[in-house]
């Protein structure tokens, strides 16, 4: 009950004709970016930060707005994995599998409706979810004290390379290196300026946005150049599709229960969206798949992997909102997103701004019914901006990210510490370092030095503090699990997803 | 190959970052952690890992050819120069310049991408500086 006046006083911020407003034009900009190839939700989410800091937005407000973006994106992508077997991020590999095949037959239409249909579901369950299951998790996360949250991090570290990770010293030493960023600036228990080469501008640190901007848009920017694919343009086009509801129904059963399975992945550290995906797929073919159709073409094959993964991206939401850590790439920059505005997720999130968590909540109830009466009549149009030449969407991305980030400090100074993240970033790629454990890096480093250092003033110094609670014990059993886990199942997962190209969205 | 250089380079970087932390100072508070241990334990996470890749590195990497990797050095020597220049020159001028060179190393040919670079420029400025009010430089065109 108590839950349900909330819920309500979160449709009231969230109703107001302003923030109905931000969602509105959040939704279409996320299609929009979705939908633009080399494009996806982190660098999407991460590029439009920097602006709505500047505007000085209300943080209930500025978090409708990209949630609704990051939800948006999701959908926008779906449209080139199906129309071109070009899976925007990671969780889209799966769609691509159905998906591809429909747009082939002439049912690329069809499969589009389909996927905003499941991806609705998907979102709606999932945010139902989050109701019901974050208060839960934040009066349990009120029991953690410092020591626990510190081997909660390192849990976080641990398991972001994802059970499918390829290489986990490679996440390991990213996270190493993103850490190691966060330490540059003044020590804030001593003032002891750390690693900051006697230069003025880096005693406050190293501002997270600059780094997030560099790393997701910048380096991109470099991805196309060296791809260079010249002046090609792809021709897409829509069939005309009338919606069948008939034959959407006989889609209830995947689309639920892929819904479920989609946000239990979100909810576990280290699954997130892919997994989602992966499993709700998997597991379908696995039930319904008799005559042996998916993989050419079952709209079941579509429904799943879409409802899963949307169904994720709201579980991922659990932990990052609860516990301040979050699973992904996105809600790595969605978390970004709301420090930025001096407000930092965990237990005391719903106790202190109630009316940003709720007003989120409510938001992302309008946001899906508004992306999917958006899409399925303006999915052609969407369709359409994936013939926008790189030569004239990179440049835009380059420039409005360099704006974006001059616009919170007017100091070229980080403008030339964002350029050098977006090549560092290139490297990095380049030698299938993941970049997600580097931003998490950056952005929880102080956190997990200052809980260090209050867990060891409770204990007076004895480390032993760290493993002193059952609590503490079960943290570290699975932040070793996470870390040991891919080496076994890793092979497996990857054989079976087809080995993805190395892509910096989650 | 690449795994090696790189794995190297990083315990280089452990090590130089684990030796800076022994100078930093206490101070005078009673603090049990103090500003040097999160860093000796971050340089040991890195020296470990690192030297996993030196030892055991993964398949070599693809680097770009020269040619490519020409043109991203132009590209990253034009981002660098909008950033230092931005203010001197001024949002449009800059964006001007900057979007024609970078569209016309992504494939455009120079008619069009002098067309882009003018199309965003001024595209951008209304949107940010009229639309958002969030004010951009004016640079020269700003002093005539």
């Amino acid at each position: 009950m108590e839950t349900l006046n909330y819920l309500m006083q979160g449709f009231e911020v969230a109703l107001t004709p302003l923030n109905l407003g931000l969602a509105l034009v959040g939704a279409f900009l996320g299609t929009i970016i979705g939908a633009l190839p080399g494009l996806g939700p982190s660098n999407g989410v991460a590029i439009l930060i920097p602006l709505a800091f500047s505007l000085r937005l209300p943080p209930a407000s500025a978090l409708i707005m990209l949630t609704s973006v990051y939800y948006g994106a999701m959908y926008g992508g779906r449209i080139s994995s199906i129309l071109l077997n070009i899976p925007g991020d990671e969780p889209a590999l799966m769609t691509t599998l159905d998906g591809y095949p429909m747009a082939k037959q002439g049912k690329g239409g069809e499969a589009l409706a389909i996927s905003a249909v499941s991806s609705f579901v998907g979102g709606l369950i999932a945010t139902f979810g989050l109701l019901l299951f974050a208060p839960l998790l934040a009066k349990f996360a009120l029991f953690f004290g410092p020591a626990e949250y510190f081997v909660l991090f390192v849990l976080a570290f641990t398991t972001i390379g994802g059970i499918s990770s390829k290489n986990q010293f490679k996440s390991l030493l990213a996270a190493a290196l993103g850490l190691m960023i966060s330490t540059i600036g003044l020590d804030p228990a001593t003032g002891e300026p750390r690693y900051t080469l006697n230069h003025m501008e880096l005693f406050e640190g190293i501002n997270f946005l600059v780094a997030i901007v560099g790393l997701f848009a910048i380096s991109e920017i470099l991805f196309f150049l060296e791809e260079s694919h010249a002046g090609k343009v792809t021709k897409v086009t829509v069939n005309k599709f009338k919606i069948k509801w008939a034959e959407m129904f006989k889609l209830t059963g995947t689309t639920l229960r892929s819904s479920v399975i989609g946000f239990i992945a979100g909810v576990l550290p280290g699954a997130g969206a892919s997994l989602g995906s992966f499993m709700a797929y998997t597991v379908e073919k696995r039930l319904v798949d008799q005559e042996g159709t998916f993989g050419s073409g079952d709209p079941r094959g579509v429904a799943a992997p879409e409802a899963g993964n949307n169904a994720a991206a709201g579980g991922a939401l659990v932990p990052m909102l609860t516990l301040g850590v979050p699973g992904s790439g996105t809600t790595a920059v969605l978390l970004a997103m709301l420090m930025s505005m001096n407000i930092t997720p965990g237990p005391l999130l719903f106790k202190n701004h109630p009316d940003v968590v709720w007003g989120l909540i409510a938001a992302l109830f309008i946001g899906n019914v508004m992306l999917l009466i958006l899409n399925l009549p303006l999915v052609g149009l969407f369709a359409k901006l994936l013939m926008v030449p790189s030569h004239v969407l990179m440049p835009i991305v380059a420039i409005v990210g360099l704006i974006g980030i001059y616009s919170i400090s007017h100091s070229p100074f980080d403008l030339f510490v964002m350029i050098a993240f977006g090549v560092g970033g290139w490297l990095l790629r380049k030698l299938e370092v993941p970049l997600v454990p580097v931003i998490l890096g950056i952005l929880l480093g102080q956190l997990m030095e200052d809980n260090l250092r209050r867990a060891l003033n409770i204990s007076n110094g004895d480390w032993s503090t760290l493993w002193g609670s059952p609590l503490c014990w079960g943290l570290w059993v699975m932040a070793l699990g996470g870390l040991v886990m891919p080496f076994f199942l890793g092979k497996f997962f990857r054989a079976k997803a087809l080995e993805p190209e190395p892509e910096i969205a989650d | 190959m690449s795994d090696r250089i790189f794995g190297f380079l990083m315990l280089l970087l452990a090590a130089a970052y684990t030796w800076t932390a022994r100078g930093f100072d206490p101070g005078f508070m009673s603090d049990p952690l103090g500003p040097s241990t999160f860093p000796y334990l971050l340089g040991g996470v890195m020296a470990v890992t690192a030297l996993y890749l030196l030892l055991r590195p993964d398949a070599p990497a693809h680097w770009p050819d020269p040619r490519h990797l020409l043109q991203m050095l132009l590209v990253v020597a034009v981002l660098l120069a909008y950033a230092g220049l931005l203010e001197w020159l001024g949002f449009i001028i800059a964006t001007i310049v900057t979007v024609t060179v970078l569209g016309w190393r992504l494939g455009a040919s120079l008619k069009i991408a002098v067309l882009t670079g003018i199309g965003v420029s001024l595209a951008v400025y209304g949107l940010f500086d009229m639309l958002l009010e969030l004010p951009l430089p004016a640079g020269l065109l700003g002093r005539i």
